[in-house]
């Protein structure tokens, strides 16, 4: 039989081991015959209030059993799901639903509140005990492999995310006979990807198609210590996590991994040393290096390391089945072994496009010269690779303005186009630093407009309700102009090497802020002082505060909490801890 | 290094193959085998804005993309 969606082979393995556990978290333990039931009950109310097939439904959810029962009732009804993740800010799902003409929301009782329906129906999920179900009515939906599963939304450069379109086919590629790993029935994977992003596709619908068990993580933040403890209760066999977590959980200790017979990581560059400790303190653990952008479904290459890595990095590797990898010239063509040359995929894992942009999906996903099928498209990357001796990939960067941060794709485009688009901005660049850690960081440089006067504390504040927090500059300059090249254009390299300071030694331990106000403050000192990463007992003084400086942050301060704090106070207790108290007391006498 | 399909100066095809699927593609290189030409040598803008007036279903065309619902077996 020929596979024709997601669910068609997910009901294979119902059929197959009804009775085996496919979900267990800590809202609760499903077996496939349960969860198949489950979604088809959910399945049923989305057809009754008019889910169709092509249609596009969000689940708003944190990660949980009920989340997956989610999913895969958005399929069942033929229709494609939109994973919304909850750490976005509201004004950031709202635009996102408006793009993908979302018209229904699916979400947990608790959760459905949240989403204020601005003309769209908000569901909760049939537990099995609403009187409204009625069995007799099946989703009449026939999905086929073309039919679009998820829309995944990534950072787009020109100020909007773009909703990549990825079909059913993608997904069985990545997941059905895959030679990524050797999948088995009795494999445990791990559920801690957010759903937004693709990464959890491996996760969820590689156990679940596999007739393996999900072990979903509970939802929130989670150490990496309290993860990895979490995956050895669980008796986790396979699991990915992104490069910046994989580095913890190296250095943290992977006593609790043993287990493991496949641990992928990837989603940014991985340190050679650390994959070299996973390697070796883990001896019956195949440790992956995956690459992929989400335009080929999550994986695009694969890198099994088998013995500790000796070169400063560690290849991406070999395309996975159903998919192909060019290495090709600014003139299309492809570059000899060992040259480098822009990453182009192929096959099986192509997303459509992006929703509702053919343009961008044109300039993208274009046509292939050397497809054996006629008429087959390669997606252009961004990035630079090259082709080793043994005939594996190694990374060497990109030239456009993507970068990673923590693990997450931003466009500084999309960043300057919302610090832009803010009142009183007149002009806005971003730039990435990297830090002497390594880690990157996003610096934002804006220009008032003329006659206006900006606020760092108030663009940031503004910028955090428009962007996800991994898309917020560390550090939000306020600047009279924007250097510029010979050639007019806004000169970032002189920005980038702008020099933005980390918290030296001080007299005071550092201490990360905890009340809302003391955030604010950090922050605040932060991009006035341009020095990354200040505690709240850190002195003002001591990191570089001045007079001048203090005037401004008072005059700040007293705009966004309409307050009035002296001079002195600050000077008595120069910390955001103490300028937050003073900032308090003020409040409440006033 | 300027990508082929970013150069703001150069001029670019529009291609189109059998699925109804668009395809940028710079006047320098050769046809791939599987595209027609549908617009041929403009700016880059002039060849996105013709993608954006005339593709409208990012879905494959054909009988599964078309909805008819005598194909395939079904979820």
């Amino acid at each position: 039989m020929t596979m024709q969606s997601i669910q068609g082979v997910f009901a294979e393995r119902v059929r197959e081991t009804p009775d085996a556990i496919a979900v267990s978290a800590p809202d609760g333990e499903l077996t496939y015959a349960a969860l198949d039931a489950g979604a088809d009950r959910t399945a049923r109310r989305l057809w009754r209030h008019g889910v169709r097939r092509g249609d596009v439904v969000a689940v708003h959810a944190e990660r949980s059993a009920a989340a997956v029962v989610m999913l895969l009732a958005v399929l069942k009804a033929g229709a494609a799901f939109l994973a919304l993740d909850a750490r976005q800010p509201f004004e950031r799902r709202q635009t996102i639903l408006d793009d993908a003409s979302v018209k229904v929301v699916l979400s947990p009782p608790h959760l459905a509140a949240e989403m204020s329906p601005h003309g769209r129906t908000v569901l909760t999920p049939d537990d099995g005990v609403q009187a409204d179900d009625d069995p007799a009515v099946v989703p009449a939906a026939t999905t086929g492999p073309d039919d679009i599963a998820y829309v995944a939304y990534t950072s787009g450069s020109t100020g909007r995310p773009k909703g990549v379109c990825v079909p059913h086919r993608a997904v069985l590629r990545l997941v059905v006979g895959t030679d990524i790993a050797d999948l088995r029935g009795d494999d445990v994977f791990l559920q801690f990807a957010p759903l937004a992003f693709d990464a959890s596709t491996w996760e969820v619908w590689g156990a679940l198609l596999t007739g393996a068990r999900l072990a979903v993580a509970p939802p929130g933040q989670l150490s990496a210590a309290e993860l990895t403890a979490y995956a050895g209760r669980e008796g986790v066999t396979v699991m990915w996590l992104t490069a910046g977590l994989f580095h913890q959980v190296v250095d943290t200790g992977l006593d609790d991994l043993r287990g493991l017979r496949c641990l992928l990581a990837g989603g940014d560059v991985l340190s050679a040393p650390h994959v070299a400790r996973a390697v070796a303190a883990l001896p019956e653990t195949t440790v992956v290096n995956g690459y992929g952008p989400t335009e080929n479904t999550t994986f695009s290459c694969c890198h099994p390391v088998r013995k500790a890595p000796t070169t400063p990095t560690v290849p991406i590797g070999r395309p996975i089945r159903g998919s192909g990898a060019r290495v090709l010239d600014e003139r299309l063509r492809p570059v000899p072994d060992g040259e480098e040359g822009e990453l182009y995929v192929t096959g099986e894992g192509l997303a459509h496009g992006y929703l509702g942009d053919p343009g961008r999906t044109a300039e993208r996903f274009v046509a292939d010269p050397y497809a054996q099928q006629p008429g087959a498209r390669m997606y252009r990357t961004g990035d630079r690779v090259r082709r080793l001796p043994d005939g594996t990939l190694e990374f060497l960067g990109r030239d456009d303005d993507q970068v990673k941060i923590r693990g997450f794709r931003v466009e500084t485009g999309e960043v300057e186009s919302a610090l832009a688009a803010l009142p009183d901005v007149a002009r806005a660049a971003v730039v990435v630093q990297r830090a002497p850690s390594g880690e990157r960081r996003l610096i934002g440089h804006v220009v008032a407009a003329d006659g206006g006067h900006l606020s760092a504390l108030d663009v940031r504040e503004r910028l955090e309700r428009v962007l996800p927090d991994y898309c917020v500059p560390a550090l939000v300059r306020i600047v009279d102009t924007l250097p510029l090249t010979a050639n007019g254009k806004v000169d970032r390299a002189a920005l980038a090497a702008a020099s933005v300071l980390d918290r030296p030694e001080l007299s005071a331990p550092h201490r990360a802020p905890e009340s809302p106000l003391e955030h604010a403050i950090v922050q605040l000192w932060t991009d006035h002082i341009g020095v990354v990463g200040i505690g709240a007992d850190d002195d003002f003084f001591e990191i570089g505060g001045h007079s001048l400086l203090a005037v401004t942050i008072l005059g700040e301060l007293r705009r966004a909490y309409g307050v009035e704090i002296s001079p002195r106070s600050l000077y008595l207790d120069p910390s955001p801890a103490g300028l937050a108290r003073a900032v308090a007391e003020a409040r409440s006498r006033s | 290094m300027t990508n082929p399909f970013d150069d703001p100066d150069a001029l670019y095809r529009v291609l189109r193959n059998a699925e109804g699927r668009y395809s940028l593609w710079p006047s320098f290189a050769d046809l791939p085998p599987g595209w027609d030409l549908v617009l041929a040598d403009r700016p880059r803008q002039e060849c996105v804005d013709f993608v954006e007036e005339h593709w409208t279903d990012l879905r494959p065309a054909g009988p599964v993309a078309s909805g008819r619902p005598n194909h395939g077996t079904g979820g």
